[in-house]
């Protein structure tokens, strides 16, 4: 299924509000909340 | 160890030598700089009870786990060349905990009825290296090692992704392999010796622009486990007052399925989602789901706010007592059923100051609430240098 948006129309993609990964320090925390108290 | 862990270091930083882009590093314009400098310190603070621990007044009564943690974070990238980066991290943890207290080596026997906290500090050394083999084209080197009073843990990894269609869609996959090494105990807390435990990992994912405003992503993870899979000092209560080891069967395989979204809004804004679905061979199977809202206020100010629920089934051997024959058992709440919530916000503060290309500061806070009384409260607080 993995289905084209022009260079020139990314400025909103390229925001940091829009990323889909978390950066290490915050994933880091986030692993050590839920990933050490779910099984 | 250290002599190993110098080979081992020699042996990645040989190979990368040979790459094509680490040859140019002579090249004035490709001279190592350091790209960024992050550090973060996090505060955890846990109230909760559960069978597995004995810091409770009564043997058969669920123990305290009381859990505090302390862990700051720096993280550095260093780009080596126009096609190789590096990215050198460091976690530490000083954790001060109830149910861990049988393990103080100090103490023979310890005292885990009323000594109600016990401190363990550990850290974590982790390196890696992206190599872009041509424009849409990389891979990832990983490998890292921790160490804590009674643990230490090795990890190699490699990963791969490639752009598509202008990079209008990726795919990616990686691998990893971590191997354990720790100390055993017996229910009163005697050490007896040593066991280990290993963990493949395989997970590959795909991303794809649906337009100039939405981008999602998925992916499907594969863990096989193999070895001593429990922490040894947990226990489960037996009839007339006794207690003895929890006992895990010694292979472990689980299955992860995942998506999430992000859509801009046109208030300047964003919503994010995502949604897991998570099943293993122990009979676990579990849901979770995250919403997030950003909003930003002026060009140096936004902030976030996240909700996230997660609910499991529990494992098919949990119990709250057991015969001493049972096999396999387990009294430890994280494998037990129940559902959990997660509050939390942050707000940065970004912009570029005199010649860095950013400064950033965040401040945030979550607190998590699990349906059979566990809670925690989270304090973070992070900076950014971008050169």
């Amino acid at each position: 299924a993995a289905l084209i948006v022009p260079q020139n129309r990314r400025a909103r993609l390229a925001d940091p509000m829009m990323s889909l990964t978390d950066d290490p320090l915050e994933a880091y925390r986030k692993q050590k909340l839920y990933n050490t108290r779910e099984g | 160890m250290t002599r190993r862990r110098s080979t081992i270091a020699g042996a990645v930083a040989l190979g990368l030598a040979w790459l094509p882009g680490a040859a140019r590093a002579d090249d004035a314009r490709d001279r190592p700089r350091v790209e960024a400098l992050e550090t973060a310190l996090t505060a955890y603070e846990q109230e909760g009870r559960g069978y597995q621990s004995q810091a409770a007044e009564r043997i058969d009564d669920p123990g305290s786990e009381r859990l505090t943690v302390f862990s700051p974070q720096i993280l550095l990238q260093v780009r080596q060349s126009a096609r190789l980066v590096h990215r050198v991290w460091v976690p530490l943890d000083v954790v001060t905990s109830a149910s861990a207290n049988a393990t103080d080596v100090r103490r023979k026997p310890p005292d885990v009825m009323s000594q109600a906290s016990r401190q363990n500090q550990a850290g974590t050394l982790d390196w890696t290296s992206t190599y872009t083999a041509r424009r849409g084209t990389d891979a990832t080197l990983r490998s890292a090692f921790h160490i804590e009073e009674n643990f230490r843990a090795w990890t190699v990894a490699g990963g791969g992704t490639q752009s598509l269609a202008e990079d209008n869609a990726t795919v990616s996959g990686s691998a990893s392999h971590t191997y354990d090494w720790f100390d055993t105990y017996d229910p009163v807390g005697h050490r007896l010796g040593r066991s280990s435990r290993t963990t493949t990992h395989g997970t590959l994912g795909a991303t794809q622009l649906l337009g100039p405003a939405t981008v999602v992503h998925a992916s499907y993870g594969l863990s096989v486990q193999y070895g001593t899979l429990g922490n040894t000092w947990n226990t489960v209560p037996f009839d007339y007052d006794k207690r003895g080891n929890e006992d895990l069967p010694r292979v472990r395989t689980r299955h992860a399925l995942s998506a999430r979204f992000a859509q801009w809004l046109p208030w300047d804004g964003a919503l994010k989602g995502y949604h897991r679905v998570y099943a293993d061979d122990w009979g676990l199977v579990a849901n979770t789901t995250e919403v997030q809202l950003h909003q930003r206020f002026t060009s140096f100010l936004r902030a976030r706010a996240s909700y996230r629920f997660h609910t499991q089934s529990g494992v098919d051997f949990f119990t709250t007592r057991a015969r001493p024959d049972a096999f396999p058992r387990a009294s430890d709440s994280d494998l037990a059923r129940f559902d959990a919530h997660a509050v939390g916000g942050k707000v940065t503060f970004e912009s570029p100051v005199g010649s860095l290309r950013e400064l950033r500061f965040e401040l945030g806070f979550e607190r998590y609430w699990r349906t059979d009384g566990l809670s925690v409260n989270v304090g973070l607080w992070q900076t950014a240098l971008r050169f």
